[in-house]
């Protein structure tokens, strides 16, 4: 027998053998009862329409497309997908859920968006229960951005992402620098490159006004200094002394030129893009942005590329905004328990764990959500521990104020932000405190006071 | 033959449901809502009311529920007052660069020859542009690592003044700060607000440059000629004689650019996001934030819109009847 024949023969061997454990694999999957369907298919025929941002990034393409093929040869429900760009879905979201005879049944939001369509929501306590969903596997950040800080569960956790500190393993290495891990060791470690003369900015921020993204890594100064934007009796609090130091400290990163002047006008893509093109050493962004470094077309960037949680406060603690996409249904939906058996599929272990192992389909993420996918090993090891890391951060992660007014403040406060970030002498303290009084008006407009 | 009154009703019919549907419903309906507390967020109530029982009149009206409070608010609205301001700002820069950019190009241009057609040809091209991608491009031009405007800016303008002023410097008495070779178009207020009129400007300008074209043919040969029998040099038969001709054209152009620059919305969201700080809110741009982006108050919405319908209708009027017609 030559070598060719000897190679035909194994291999098609190897087929013979790989068919019945691919059959008992896909029969694993096609299993209703695994995803706690219903197996007579009572919904067969049903049509969901599900209003989903952003199906050009594959954290939500990924989630929203792999496997529905799947789901309707199980159930019979088939869905839609109305794809709407991220600049206009904030928008789409809010005409939909106010619209008493919206298409739509499922839909996905920011966290800090659906405070204003809450009462559009239907409740998802009795499903959370009925369904045996494990609650406890979404950490408390996700817990807190699904409720409002209610009682009321209004969607499930389905895209979520924590703080992660972007940087040039070769860069912090040359200068002998330990990765930052608060916000004042950032600086030391800026210092040290702009000292050592290499041609890299240090650090790249974003203080530019765009969908409010300025205001990331400023909440987390801002918490990891120790104080809040309100306290607990919603009086504004960031304009404090605590909150002028970290307001302070967060812009020190282009007044002392460890950041591109240009920053102050960037948004996260274009900092991002700073990183990935080999002009900058660190960036501190979400974390479905690992892929971009680590495929960065620049070999001294993605040979480079290393990841750890965003950085905390000195003395203080570490403590970012976890930033979620729950998935909820809409209450005026025809089909709400069709939209329920949906829901069940789409946020089960079994999905989100083959959504972030499946290397096939080109629309690779590291987007997982759930406590026990993100400690699982084989996810972890099939994204270099980025779950691992998430993990961490995620176990001190906060949310933003969930109260429907705070869509009003955040203009107030990102507009603050550029504006300290843009003039290297303006008053931190006076700036401050004229945003405090602009979001105690709103505050109080909505009757948050009694006065 | 009779004549059957029916026909042009049936024959304009279909036209009229459409522009009743898409133009005067929305119209009406945003005046309404203007005098009602309409958020987003919650059930509306409005003030007039159909019968929902058998016995109740058809149609009853709950006066309560009908204010002036949003057109109220609006003047003592800091945001609303710095949006008039940007508008205003935004609107003269646009139309004056415009007009006069597009006065300048169509004088190049004008003579019959190979390189004339051809850039006439090209002139359109800009207009076509979407005014989103205009703004993302414009914001990527006029980045400072690797925006071409930026490029040039620094290397044609802020360089050579550099020199000069390095050259100035050297005299006794003078000392004179260089200027800053790392210019964020984007981070300085006047100039973010000037780089979002230039974006308009690249669109507009060689437009209103091939309306100026066709303008300048219609011109008789014959004013000109007899113009220099009487003497008058290039640069005095343009201001004495090509731009009275042409101000019936310029005065129509400004108009119909100052109307589309009042509306100034889509590369607000994609070059500036309305920043630095407020520096390029836009009417409109707030409008839209208010009614839905951020407080989703569809009532304050409408009556900013009818207060900009009665900016835009008051200076339209203003023009056609002080201005046009007087020619």
């Amino acid at each position: 027998m030559n070598l060719t024949r000897k190679i035909v023969c194994l291999l098609t061997l190897a087929l013979f053998l790989a068919l019945p454990l691919a059959a008992v694999s896909a029969q694993d999957h096609m299993d209703p009862a695994t995803f706690g369907l219903d197996a007579s298919k009572p919904y067969d025929g049903t049509h969901l329409d599900f209003l989903i941002c952003c199906a050009a990034a594959p954290q939500f393409a990924s989630a929203a497309f792999k496997g529905a093929e799947e789901f309707t040869a199980m159930t019979g429900i088939s869905v839609t997908f109305g794809d709407v760009p991220f600049g206009s879905f904030q928008e789409q979201l809010y005409l939909e859920a106010s619209n008493p005879n919206t298409e739509f049944d499922i839909v996905a939001f920011v966290d800090a968006w659906g405070t204003n369509i809450y009462d559009y929501l239907h409740p998802l306590n009795d499903f959370v229960m009925d369904a045996g969903i494990d609650w406890d596997d979404y950490g408390p950040a996700y817990q807190s951005a699904s409720t409002g800080n209610s009682d009321t569960i209004y969607g499930l956790p389905f895209r979520g992402h924590p703080l992660l500190l972007h940087y040039r393993a070769d860069v912090l290495e040359a200068v002998g620098a330990d990765v930052p891990t608060t916000w004042q060791e950032l600086s030391e470690v800026s210092q040290a490159i702009v000292d050592s003369g290499m041609d890299i900015a240090p650090v790249s921020m974003y203080y530019g006004l765009n969908v409010d993204q300025n205001l990331f890594n400023w909440y987390s100064h801002l918490w990891g200094a120790g104080t809040d934007i309100f306290d607990e009796n919603w009086e504004p609090i960031f304009n404090n002394e605590i909150g002028v130091a970290a307001t302070e400290q967060y812009a020190s990163y282009v007044r002392d030129g460890y950041s591109p002047a240009a920053s102050v006008a960037w948004n996260e893509q274009e900092a991002n893009q700073e990183l990935i093109q080999g002009r900058a050493a660190m960036f501190i962004g979400w974390w479905w942005m690992a892929s971009r470094m680590l495929d960065a077309e620049l070999p001294e960037v993605s040979d480079n590329a290393a990841f750890a949680p965003a950085p905390g406060w000195a003395g203080g603690d570490i403590a970012s905004y976890g930033y979620l996409w729950p998935v909820g249904i809409l209450a005026q939906s025809d089909d709400l328990e069709a939209s329920l058996e949906y829901m069940k599929w789409l946020t089960h272990p079994i999905t989100e764990r083959r959504i972030v192992l499946d290397e096939t389909s080109g629309l690779n993420t590291n987007v997982a959500v759930r406590l026990s996918i993100l400690a699982d090993e084989e996810v972890n090891a099939a994204h270099g521990g980025l779950q691992g890391i998430a993990s961490e951060v995620l176990s001190t992660a906060r949310t933003i104020p969930l109260i429907p007014q705070y869509t009003e403040i955040v203009p107030i406060l990102a507009e603050t932000i550029n504006e300290i970030a843009i003039d290297a002498n303006a008053d931190i303290q006076a700036i401050l405190d004229i945003a405090a009084e602009d979001v105690r008006f709103v505050m109080q407009a909505a009757g948050y006071y009694d006065e | 033959m009779r004549k059957k009154r029916w026909v042009p009703w049936v024959l304009v019919g279909p036209a009229l449901v459409v522009v009743f549907a898409t133009t005067v419903y929305p119209l009406l309906a945003a005046l309404y809502y203007s005098f009602h507390k309409y958020d987003l967020r919650k059930i509306p109530q409005f003030a007039v009311q159909l019968a929902s029982q058998p016995g109740d009149p058809l149609i009853s009206i709950d006066w309560s529920l009908l204010s002036l409070r949003n057109y109220t608010l609006a003047f003592s609205d800091s945001r609303f007052i710095n949006s008039l301001n940007v508008t205003f700002w935004f609107t003269l820069f646009s139309v004056a660069l415009s007009v006069i950019i597009g006065l300048f190009i169509a004088v190049v241009v004008q003579k019959n020859g190979r390189l004339q057609s051809l850039t006439k040809v090209l002139l359109i091209f800009p207009f076509a542009v979407s005014p989103a991608l205009k703004g993302y491009s414009w914001r990527y031009m006029l980045n400072d690592q690797y925006g071409i405007y930026d490029l040039l800016a620094v290397e044609l303008v802020i360089k050579p003044i550099n020199v000069i002023i390095e050259l100035l410097n050297n005299l006794p008495l003078i000392d004179i700060t260089p200027i800053n070779e790392t210019v964020v178009w984007l981070a300085d207020q006047f100039w973010a607000l000037f780089m979002l009129a230039m974006s308009e400007t690249w669109g507009w300008a060689p437009l209103i440059a091939l309306m100026f074209v066709g303008a300048l043919g219609s011109i008789d040969e014959q004013i000109f000629e007899a113009a220099r029998i009487d003497g008058a040099n290039r640069l005095q038969i343009f201001w004495r004689v090509t731009l009275p001709l042409l101000r019936p054209v310029i005065l129509i152009v400004t108009m119909l650019k100052t109307i589309f620059s009042l509306k100034m919305f889509d590369q607000v969201v994609t070059m500036t996001g309305g920043g630095p700080v407020r520096a390029t809110q836009t009417i409109n741009y707030y409008i839209h934030q208010v009614g839905f982006v951020r407080n989703l108050d569809i009532g304050y919405a409408s009556a900013l819109s009818y207060i900009l319908v009665v900016i835009l209708t008051v200076f339209a009027a203003l023009y056609v009847s002080k201005v046009l017609n007087r020619d």
